[in-house]
């Protein structure tokens, strides 16, 4: 069973990375906050497993790309609310461009016939 | 498990719990019943407790990390306020030293058991009159105390200390001695390392020309040698026989006693019934208490007063022996740090030195 989260972490660390610091750019969010916004933007497609998400939000708060804060909701209850920081932003925009890179290459190698075609 | 730990632990599982409600307060607004929302909302957030297992893990060697740092932090400061370390340094080694000397001495008079047979029944029986009261004992007292008691096994009376010179066999010395009975080993229950004890007819006078060695002079004059024993040495350039060697733990009744000889006592002193010159140390019976021992004496040392003139304000004082070797111990400690030896001081140590400073 636990062997089975650490395999689902390890499949989605860079791109679960990638999502959650995306996810804060617009601002501070709670865990939940975080997968919901993600479900919701996803068209319900990703489903962000709470296995991966706390560790991963644990993991970025001790690189110190993203920092937590004990707030009062909307719901008036209190929430660990995390922020991205200045090398947070940083990193955002590595791991953006490394991810474009990415899809551009793996779109490459899928469709080679449209790129052909297009040539 | 460290404190920073103890708090990351008790902040994950209100972050949870908080994510648990924010989903259930969801689901109840998309209209579903509280209980529905609740089990779905546990159920879709998974296994709570593995959960928290997979995030700690994340926190890692956080806290060593910290407590490096902390570490780091401490020594720079240390670094940057010489005049404040130096002073902490100091505090602590007074403290820690203060504790140990303090506890050095607590244990040698307090807490480390005599080293005789059954010390907690060794009591020491001191005379107490109006002038003084702590004297030793009267030859004549301790007789009739041992006739007519019940409550004792035994009661010994030795001389605190005498003092010999020792010449013949190399360089002459200055040796503190002590005059003993026959029955005093037996009392404190111990036996000689080497050779024997004093037997009852070496203590009349004209038979007492044996001795028992302390452990540190037979070592340091003799080499520890066993062969010593039937050995003549001169004390006061007067033969006498070598019957014996104490062991390292035999200092009694002070550690400045070097040389045990037998004691005699002079016929007279049992017609004048003076002379508190005797320690006096006493087993009681099993089973009895300081304050029967005590009410006991009291008891004889009223029939004494109504017998002889001499003993009229003559009392007995009982204590265990332990608290009485205490005083001795203390001995120096008030002589150094107390105030300057008065007259009354240096009384009171010759006394508990000597046994009377009467000879």
């Amino acid at each position: 069973m636990k062997r089975g989260y650490e395999n689902r972490i390890e499949l989605l660390q860079g791109t679960l990375d990638l999502l959650i610091l995306q996810t804060l750019q617009w601002g501070a969010a709670h865990g939940y906050g975080i997968s919901q916004a993600i479900r919701v933007n996803s068209g319900a497609v990703l489903q962000v497993d709470t296995g991966s998400l706390y560790p991963a939000l644990h993991r970025l708060e001790r690189k110190k790309w993203i920092k937590a804060e004990w707030t009062v909701s909307e719901n008036n209850q209190k929430v660990k609310t995390y922020q991205l920081t200045a090398a947070g932003k940083k990193q955002l925009a590595a791991e953006r461009s490394n991810w474009e890179r990415l899809t551009a290459a793996m779109a490459g190698i899928l469709n080679p016939i449209e790129g052909a075609e297009g040539a | 498990m460290n404190i920073w730990r103890q708090r990351k632990d008790v902040e994950l599982d209100a972050e949870i719990r908080s994510h648990l409600d924010e989903a259930i307060r969801d689901r109840i607004a998309r209209g579903e019943t509280p209980d529905e929302a609740r089990a779905n909302a546990l159920r879709e957030f998974g296994n709570v407790g593995l959960v928290k297992e997979v995030t700690r893990e994340m926190w890692g060697w956080a806290s060593l990390e910290r407590l490096v740092q902390d570490l780091r932090f401490g020594l720079r400061m240390l670094r940057k306020n010489p005049g404040f370390s130096l002073i902490a340094i100091l505090t602590l080694a007074l403290g820690i030293g203060a504790n140990t000397a303090i506890f050095s001495v607590v244990y040698a008079v307090v807490l480390r058991p005599l080293p005789f047979g059954d010390s907690e029944r060794l009591v020491a029986i001191w005379t107490h009159t109006p002038q003084v009261e702590r004297l030793p004992m009267a030859a004549a007292n301790h007789r009739d105390l041992k006739a007519q008691n019940t409550v004792f096994e035994d009661i010994a009376i030795l001389r605190g200390a005498a003092n010999y010179n020792l010449t013949g066999d190399g360089e002459p010395e200055w040796l503190q001695a002590s005059g003993i009975p026959a029955n005093l080993f037996p009392l404190l229950r111990v036996q000689p390392a080497l050779g024997r004890g004093f037997t009852a007819e070496e203590n009349q006078p004209g038979q007492d020309r044996v001795v028992i060695l302390s452990h540190a002079l037979w070592q340091r004059r003799y080499g520890g040698d066993a062969s010593i024993v039937g050995k003549t040495i001169r004390l006061e350039n007067i033969a006498h026989t070598v019957i014996g060697g104490m062991g390292p733990e035999f200092q009694y009744p002070t550690r400045e006693v070097q040389i045990w000889t037998p004691l005699t006592i002079n016929p007279a002193s049992f017609q004048t019934r003076t002379g508190y010159a005797h320690l006096a140390v006493a087993r009681h019976k099993p089973g009895v208490t300081v304050e029967q021992a005590q009410s006991e004496v009291s008891a004889i040392a009223a029939r004494l007063a109504q017998q002889y003139p001499v003993n009229r304000d003559v009392r007995f004082t009982v204590t265990p022996l332990r608290r009485d070797l205490a005083n001795v111990a203390q001995k120096p400690l008030t002589r150094r740090w107390d105030r300057p030896a008065s007259g009354r001081n240096i009384c009171r140590n010759s006394r508990s030195n000597t046994g009377g400073g009467q000879h």
